[in-house]
């Protein structure tokens, strides 16, 4: 008899990290029947999914942001899923079981007291940071209307039309730059962060439905394919958003408080300058420190710098699910966490 | 889990899957419509032993019951026999389509499609020719996958390196969206594989007499013209469902998506699940270049799930009242009305949408904690605020999530009443509130494309418009009724939408 739903057992993993890969890996454990830890560091659970807007135009357009809404109701429902939120887990060691203390991330006024616990197998779903644009050459920080597209994010989440931070007027000429941090050999970076292309083609779209006089440009080395049917959406976005295959070099502010924005032609190699209003970074995925130094602590191998160890078997315990191991969109991370909640599962009941 | 599980496939993902499900202590039974199976057995196959049953040239004809007791039946060999399952597994592989037309050109001694490379033999003197001597297209007129381009772009690097061949590949969008393919195309290009991009202009592909061809194009990067001419052009190819996996989703009545693949372009299904509970695709049945471990596990995940007892609050038909109009086996978007003599609900296979029992002309079937009559349950009595009292219907996976975490002023004076489904809410649902002191009705659903019961939304709108148009002969006004799409991260349009409608209430007052 396999080991189906509501089996109880007094097995209990701990999970590091409540982002959409941890709480599936979370679901998938819990409904095989085991007892289940969540440990986010935020105060909101759901990572970066919970964090995007919907771009549904007339219909879906299958990004999958809306299933961490989901996704988080079902954990916070489920009997065997204990989630603690505002925490980290600290002194994780290796026994027979996994020994750890789990504490209160430094908060005002906060005492700050661990709660010992212990674990047969670990989890690290701690997932992703999105590249810091701040030493790049579009005065990302100094450029009130230069933003990234996690902010874009938050503009769409908040309010329906578009606006400049800088004075609050709606945009005229928007521009994306795709691949900042990403595909970058000059920084080590060595990867398509995969999500950003479908992000930002997603978004422009939306945005050229909500205000058909802004024109849109995306600048780009190559679109990725995404969804089931790319060919079309990607002939039609062609339709609505210039597309240029370059990356220009620099953003340059006007005194009128526009970007100049410059770049070289293809073909001819001449330098194009265009003024843009509102200009947003496509910043990709980088791995976050403490992935690694947890890693080290669980016993966990991660073979090189940047994201190699996705798919990774997991070693005595120690497993790693979603954007933690590598680039991933919300589909594939949903995927890898399931994976990793059948490995454990089969650790736990085989010992291998 | 009584019976075996059937898995349909001689894949990877099917073998896989197999052997998860062994290890978990289900039966299986694996079905081909290859004779032999051709999977060789290092890459997963299990050996016919207890608790495993292979069924090689199996042809799959029908498919009846629901999650923990369906059966399947199949013609094997010419003879046809029938086999009691909890679940179904298609693992089908893709099929890959030539694209060799579209760049003009025919299969030759110099031309080949991607999956044939490798088969016919290089000329000795192929390292010494001058310029690239092997040529690979990848998403050129079309796009590519970056399946696809792994592919290439390890056969062009192997060709580089083992053979001292000089590679080239020519693309419109290097697809790279996947582990390892950036650093993978940085080892090509540094071996010496040539990468010419397009993105204005197109190579011209002549194809001579000999079969091989010439390609002149210009460089977009440097505006030279140049020319290829290359042994042998090696075009990659398009991904379609399989013949046999086509088939497989009419016969079970599975959703595809546009292309033909067996599964709804619809993210409530991802990763491996279709719209029939304990019926899943995984591997080339659903989709491309999807790790054959991943699938398996999570195809046993889901099975595990479907065949867990059936929770009691399902929906069930009242024998007295049912006239056999088949109404409800009409519309169940999960096949979960079966007909023998009576048409009955298998509650294994409903997920509790509710659109039979909207449709229903009798009323006849009933759905616990959902009846008509008694949602919603109250309405915030007259006078607790000023702002109109409204009703909100909201699908439990969109709406109400958005509902949860939205700043709504005045919230007293709004019911939000889930639904596990818009397609629960009836015409009556839709009219009661305005007999009990209600202003306005909210119908707050999922966007097309998006609803996990593929017509509860469209049912949703459609009585909608059906009610507004009630409420307007009736003098009531169809101005007091509205549907809207809000999908589960829309909070502040949620706030927003309840904000604008008690406004145009609010001016219906006077
Ligand atoms: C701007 C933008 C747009 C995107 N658009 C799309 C899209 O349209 N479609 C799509 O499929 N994907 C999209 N993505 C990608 C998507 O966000 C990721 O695929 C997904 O978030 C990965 O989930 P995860 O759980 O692995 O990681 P995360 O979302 O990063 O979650 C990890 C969680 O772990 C927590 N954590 C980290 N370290 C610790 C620690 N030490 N202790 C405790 N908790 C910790 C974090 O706070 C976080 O909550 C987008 C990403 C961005 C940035
Ligand atoms: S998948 Fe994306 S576009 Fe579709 S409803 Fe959800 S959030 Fe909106
Ligand atoms: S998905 Fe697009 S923008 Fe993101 S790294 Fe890959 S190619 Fe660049
Ligand atoms: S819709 Fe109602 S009346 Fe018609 S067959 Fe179904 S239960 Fe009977
Ligand atoms: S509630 Fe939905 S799934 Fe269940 S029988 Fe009715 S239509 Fe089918």
């Amino acid at each position: 008899m396999p080991r189906s739903v509501e089996t109880m057992t007094d097995r209990q993993v701990l999970i590091i990290g409540g982002g959409i890969g941890g709480l599936t890996a979370a679901l998938a454990l819990a409904q095989m029947g085991y007892g289940v830890a969540v440990v986010e560091k935020e105060a909101a659970l759901g990572g970066h999914a919970a964090r995007l807007a919907c771009k549904a135009l007339e219909r879906c357009v299958k990004c999958g942001a809306c299933l961490a809404a989901q996704t988080i109701a079902a954990a916070a429902a489920h009997p065997r899923i204990r989630l603690h939120t505002g925490c980290r887990v600290s002194g994780i060691r290796r026994g027979d079981r996994f020994a750890f203390s789990i504490e209160p991330c430094a908060r005002e006024g906060a005492p700050s007291r661990g709660a010992p616990g212990e674990a047969d197998a670990v989890v690290l779903a701690a997932g992703f940071r999105t590249f810091d644009p701040a030493g790049t050459p579009y005065g990302y920080g100094l450029f009130p209307d230069v933003i990234t597209n996690l902010e874009l994010e938050g503009l769409l989440r908040a309010a329906p039309l578009l606006r400049r931070p800088s004075n609050g007027a709606a945009p005229t000429r928007m521009a994306f730059i795709q691949c900042v941090g990403s595909r970058d050999a000059a920084r080590g970076h060595l990867w398509c962060s995969a999500f950003c292309c479908a992000a930002a083609v997603r978004a422009a779209r939306l945005i050229k439905r909500r205000q058909p006089a802004l024109a849109i440009t995306i600048f780009y080395i190559d679109i990725q394919t995404f969804g089931r049917d790319f060919e079309s959406v990607y002939a039609q976005a062609r339709r609505e958003i210039r597309f240029v295959r370059a990356i220009p070099a620099e953003a340059v502010r006007r005194e009128s408080g526009g970007l100049l924005l410059c770049w070289l032609d293809d073909g001819s190699r001449a330098p194009v300058e265009e003024e843009f209003d509102l200009v947003v970074l496509s910043t990709g995925m980088t791995s976050c420190p403490e992935t690694l130094a947890l890693s080290q602590a669980i016993g966990l191998r991660l073979p090189g710098a940047g994201f190699p160890a996705a798919g990774g078997p997991g070693a005595g315990g120690a497993f790693i699910a979603g954007a933690a191991g590598g680039p991933m969109t919300i589909e594939q991370t949903i995927a890898d966490a399931r994976r990793t909640a059948w490995q454990v599962a089969r650790f736990l009941e085989e010992g291998r | 889990m009584g019976d075996p599980v059937f898995i349909f496939g001689d894949t990877d993902a099917a073998w896989l899957t197999a052997r998860h499900l062994r290890a978990a202590g289900a039966e299986v039974i694996v079905a081909s419509g290859r004779t032999p199976l051709e999977t060789p057995p290092a890459a997963g196959r299990l050996p016919e032993t207890p608790g495993v049953e292979l069924l090689p040239g199996a042809v799959p004809t029908g498919c009846r019951g629901a999650a923990g007791a369906f059966e399947v039946s199949l013609v094997v060999g010419g003879r046809p026999i029938t086999r009691a399952v909890s679940a179904v597994v298609i693992a089908e592989a893709e099929e890959r389509l030539p694209l060799l037309a579209a760049y003009g050109v025919a299969p030759a001694a110099g031309v080949v499609s991607l999956s044939r490379f490798g088969r016919d033999e290089l000329s000795p003197d192929a390292a010494a020719g001058k310029g690239p001597q092997v040529v690979f297209i990848s998403g050129l007129f079309t796009e590519s996958h970056p399946h696809m381009a792994a592919e290439v772009m390890r056969a062009a690097l192997k060709l580089q390196t083992e053979r001292g061949v000089h590679a080239a590949i020519l693309t419109g969008n290097l697809k790279v969206a996947s582990n390892g393919l950036e650093a993978l195309c940085r080892e090509a290009r540094a071996a010496g594989v040539l990468f010419v991009k397009f993105t204005g202009t197109r190579p011209e592909i002549r194809q001579g007499a000999d079969g091989r061809v010439s390609i002149d194009f210009i460089d977009e990067l440097t505006a030279d013209a140049g020319r290829m001419r290359p042994q042998l052009l090696v075009v990659d190819e398009q991904p379609a469902p399989s013949r046999a996996a086509s088939e497989l989703a009419r016969v079970f009545g599975l959703e595809t998506d546009g292309s033909g693949f067996g599964q709804a372009d619809n993210v409530h299904r991802l990763p491996v699940a279709t719209n029939r509970r304990g019926i899943v695709v995984a591997g080339g049945a659903r989709s491309i270049g999807a790790d054959p471990a991943t699938e398996a596990a999570s195809a046993v995940l889901e099975i595990l799930g479907a065949v867990a007892a059936a929770p009691g609050d399902r929906a069930a038909i009242e024998p007295g009242r049912c006239i056999r109009c088949l109404t409800c086996l009409r519309v169940c978007p999960h096949h979960a009305v079966t007909l023998e003599s009576r048409p009955a609900v298998a509650p294994a296979a409903c997920e509790r949408c509710g659109i039979c029992a909207a449709e229903c002309p009798r009323g006849a079937i009933r759905i616990p904690g959902l009846e008509a009559d008694a949602l919603p349950a109250e309405i915030t009595p007259a006078a607790s605020t000023a702002a109109p009292r409204l009703v909100a219907f909201c699908c439990s996976r969109s709406a109400a999530l958005a509902a949860r975490s939205a700043e709504v002023l005045d919230r007293e004076a709004l019911t939000v009443v889930e639904v596990p489904c818009a397609g629960r809410i009836s015409p009556q649902m839709l009219l009661g509130p305005f007999g009990r002191g209600a202003e306005g009705v909210l119908v707050l659903t999922c966007h097309a494309d998006n609803c996990h019961s593929r017509e509860g939304r469209g049912f949703a709108h459609r009585r909608t418009e059906l009610a507004a148009a009630f409420l307007a002969l009736s003098g009531i006004g169809a101005d007091r009724i509205k549907v809207v799409s809000l999908a589960a991260n829309m909070a502040s349009e949620f706030a927003q939408t309840v904000a604008d409608f008690r406004r145009n209430l609010l001016t219906l007052r006077t």
